[in-house]
C-alpha cells in the first residue's frame, strides 16, 4: 500500500471518483482471466476496484522458439497489482499503446478504466487531462520505486544466501581434507605411543621387573581421584617417609589406602622414591594416548558436521539403532537408570551409522547435563513409536518417532533456541566430542533426512523427540 | 613453612601434567602444587597461607566448568593475603574481549597461548616468581639459580 501526502491524496480521490466510477468503463475479470497480453495494442489506463492482477514479463528471445518450457510461456513475474493500484500508466502516457506485460487475474476482479478517448473532466477549474492525472503519476513512481526497493532487497537476501550454501560446501570439503590429513597425523602419534610402550614394557621386564609394574601401573592408571585428596595423600607420604614431593605424588597415585599400604612394604615405598619416574613415564604414554583419542574423536565430530560420506539403505530398524547406541554408551549409562520401550516401527530408509550418531548425542548431552547438575538419581527413558499423521498435509503422512528423555535439569528458555548451533555448549571444550557439535550434528542428519525435532523441557523432565520420515520425500 | 609456592590449575589432568612437568626445573626450590578447578585453588591457598606459606605464582587454565580463569585470578587479585601474588592465563582460545577481561578483572601479568613452548613459560614464571619475591620483601639470595636476573637488575637499580 502506497501512502502519500495529503494534498497528493486528496486530487488523487477526485480523480478516482470522476473517472473511474462510470459503470460503461467498468470490467469484469474472472479469475485466470487476462486483463492484457504482452505487446498487445491496449489504448486503456486502469484502476483495479477488486481482485488482484499478477504481471508476467516474457524474455524476447524466447519468441518463436520450439516447445519452451513452461515459465517461458509464461514469463517472469515482475509485479502484483493490488485494489487502488494503476495498471499500463506509462503505455498510455507515453502514447505507445503497448503493453509491456501479461496481466492476469489471480481471483475474480474487477477493473475500471479511461482510454484515449476519455475527455478531460472540468478542464476550466483542473487543467488538462494530464494535469489531472499528475497525482496518479506520483503514486505510480512511489509504487515503481518500492517494487524496486524489494527486488533489490530480496536480491541481496538471495545472494546472501547462496554465499553461505557456497561456504558451507567449501567448508565440508576443506573439513574432509583436514580430517583426513590429522586422522593420519594422529594414528601415527597413537600407534607409536603403542609401540613404544610394549617395547619399554619387555626391555623393563627383563631388567628390572619391579620397574616394569611401577610403569604399567602408571601406563594403565584410571583411578578417579579429586584432585584434593591425592593431594593430601601425597602430603602424608611427603611427611612420613621423606619422600620428594614428585614420589609422594606417584605413590598418592598408585596406593589407595593404608591396608595397600601395608601391603605393599616399606621397601616398596623406598623403591618407588626412588623410581617414580617409571610410573610417570607409563602415565605420559598414557596421556598421549588419551590425547590422540580426544584428537580423533573431535576429528570425527567435524567431518559428521561437515557432511562425511552417507551410505542410506532401504530396511534400516530404528530399534536396532537406539540399542547400538545404548551399547555404544554402556560406560557412560552405568549410573543412570535407563527405560526403554520400543514400539512396532516399519524399516526405513537410511544410515545406521548415522541414526546411531544421532541417539548418541542427544543421550551423551542428557549425561553430561544431569552430571553437571548432579541430578539425584539420574533417568533415561526412550520411547519409539510409528506414527501415522493424518490429515496433516504438510507433514509427510508417516514418521518413526524416538524420544530420548531424561529427570535432569530444564534447559533455560533463552538458549532454546542456541543449543543446536554449532559451537553453542555451556560444557568446557576438547574432551569427547567437544566443540559443542554434538546438537548441531543431530540437527544437521536430521534435516538430511528430512525428519523433525521437538523439544520439551520442564523442571522434572527434558525431552527430545525425533521425527523420521518413514519415505523419502523427494524435490 | 616459609616456602615459596607455585600453582596450576587446570580441569583436564593430562594438560595439568603437562604444566607441573615444564616447571619442573623450579621444585628444587619451590613448591609446585596443582589444583583441578577455581574452587580446588582457592581451597588449596587458604591452606597454604593457613600455614604460613607464599604463594608466588598461579598459573590458570581460562575455560574451566564453571568458574573461568579470569574469576578465579580476579579473586585472588581481591585478596588482600595474595597482594603481591602474580598471576598468569594459560588458554588455547581466547576472544578479544576475554583478553580485556583478564586484563581488567582478572589483572593477569602474563597471558600465554596453548600450545605454550616450555622454556618461555619457564621464563616467565621465573620473571614473575623474581617480582614476587622482591614485592613481598623475601631474601632473593637463596633462590638466585632460579631469579630471572635482568629482572633483579632492573628492579634495584
Amino acid at each position: 500500500m502506497i501512502t502519500l501526502p495529503d494534498h497528493i491524496m486528496r486530487p488523487l480521490k477526485r480523480v478516482n471518483r470522476v473517472y473511474f466510477t462510470d459503470p460503461d468503463r467498468i470490467l469484469a475479470v474472472p479469475a485466470g482471466g487476462d486483463l492484457v497480453r504482452q505487446n498487445e495494442e491496449c489504448h486503456r489506463l486502469f484502476l483495479v476496484l477488486r481482485g488482484n492482477f499478477v504481471a508476467y514479463r516474457r524474455s524476447e528471445t524466447f519468441e518463436g522458439s520450439h516447445l519452451p518450457a513452461e515459465t517461458q510461456v509464461r514469463g517472469q513475474e515482475v509485479f502484483r497489482a493490488e485494489p487502488r493500484s494503476y495498471v499500463c500508466v506509462q503505455s498510455f502516457f507515453s502514447r505507445s499503446y503497448h503493453s509491456s506485460y501479461h496481466i492476469v487475474a489471480l481471483e475474480d476482479a474487477e477493473v475500471a478504466y479511461i482510454d484515449d478517448n476519455t475527455p478531460a473532466i472540468e478542464p476550466e477549474l483542473y487543467g488538462s487531462l494530464e494535469q489531472q492525472f499528475i497525482p496518479v503519476l506520483v503514486h505510480e513512481l512511489a509504487a515503481r520505486n518500492f517494487r524496486i526497493f524489494t527486488h533489490v532487497s530480496e536480491k541481496e537476501e538471495a545472494v546472501r544466501l547462496l554465499q553461505r550454501a557456497e561456504m558451507a560446501a567449501t567448508l565440508s570439503q576443506l573439513s574432509a581434507g583436514i580430517a583426513h590429513e590429522l586422522n593420519n597425523a594422529v594414528g601415527v602419534i597413537s600407534r607409536r605411543a603403542d609401540f613404544v610402550a610394549d617395547h619399554l614394557s619387555e626391555f623393563l621386564n627383563e631388567e628390572a621387573p619391579q620397574n616394569a609394574e611401577l610403569f604399567r601401573l602408571g601406563y594403565e592408571d584410571d583411578s578417579f581421584v579429586a584432585a584434593s585428596d591425592l593431594r593430601a595423600r601425597a602430603r602424608e607420604f611427603e611427611r612420613e617417609w621423606g619422600l620428594s614431593q614428585e614420589a609422594a605424588k606417584v605413590l598418592a597415585h598408585v596406593v589407595h589406602g593404608e591396608d595397600e599400604l601395608a601391603q605393599r612394604g616399606a621397601s616398596f615405598v623406598k623403591h618407588v622414591g626412588k623410581n617414580y619416574r617409571f610410573w610417570e613415564l607409563g602415565h605420559d604414554l598414557r596421556d598421549l594416548q588419551i590425547a590422540a583419542r580426544h584428537a580423533s574423536g573431535i576429528v570425527r565430530a567435524v567431518k559428521l558436521l561437515g557432511g562425511g560420506s552417507s551410505s542410506r539403505t532401504e530396511g534400516v530398524n530404528v530399534n536396532q539403532s537406539v540399542k547400538d547406541a545404548l551399547s555404544l554408551l554402556t560406560n557412560r549409562i552405568k549410573n543412570m537408570r535407563v527405560f526403554t520401550q520400543f514400539g512396532e516401527t516399519p524399516a526405513i530408509f537410511a544410515d545406521l551409522t548415522e541414526l546411531v550418531q544421532i541417539w548418541t548425542n542427544i543421550i551423551k548431552n542428557a549425561c553430561d547435563a544431569m552430571e553437571h547438575a548432579a541430578t539425584p538419581q539420574p533417568e533415561i527413558s526412550i520411547t519409539t513409536s510409528h506414527i501415522h499423521a493424518d490429515g496433516l498435509q504438510l507433514l509427510p503422512a508417516e514418521y518413526v518417532a524416538v524420544t530420548i528423555s531424561n529427570n535432569g535439569p530444564p534447559i533455560p528458555e533463552e538458549i532454546r533456541d542456541k543449543i543446536f548451533q554449532p559451537s553453542f555448549t555451556t560444557k568446557k571444550l576438547g574432551l569427547d566430542f567437544g566443540l559443542g557439535l554434538g546438537l548441531s550434528i543431530v540437527r544437521r542428519l536430521v534435516d538430511s533426512y528430512g525428519g523433525t525435532i521437538e523439544l520439551h523441557s520442564s523442571n522434572s523432565i527434558t525431552s527430545f523427540t525425533v521425527n523420521l520420515p518413514t519415505t523419502q520425500i523427494h524435490g | 613453612m616459609d616456602k615459596i609456592h607455585i600453582i596450576c590449575v587446570d580441569d583436564q589432568p593430562e594438560v595439568l601434567d603437562s604444566v607441573m612437568r615444564d616447571l619442573r626445573p623450579l621444585s628444587e626450590y619451590v613448591r609446585l602444587e596443582d589444583a583441578s578447578g577455581t574452587t580446588d585453588c582457592l581451597r588449596l591457598m587458604d591452606q597454604v597461607d593457613a600455614e604460613g606459606g607464599h604463594i608466588a605464582v598461579v598459573i590458570s587454565d581460562q575455560v574451566m566448568p564453571g568458574e573461568t580463569g579470569t574469576d578465579l585470578l580476579g579473586k585472588v587479585a581481591k585478596d588482600r593475603r595474595f597482594r603481591h601474588t602474580r598471576k598468569v592465563l594459560l588458554t588455547g582460545q581466547a576472544t578479544h574481549a576475554d583478553t580485556i577481561n583478564a586484563i581488567n578483572e582478572g589483572q593477569v601479568d602474563n597471558y600465554v597461548e596453548k600450545p605454550w613452548e616450555p622454556e618461555k613459560l619457564l621464563s616467565a614464571v621465573k620473571r614473575l616468581l623474581t617480582l614476587y619475591l622482591l614485592d613481598a620483601g623475601i631474601d632473593y639470595k637463596p633462590y638466585m639459580s632460579i631469579i630471572d636476573t635482568p629482572t633483579l637488575f632492573s628492579k634495584l637499580h
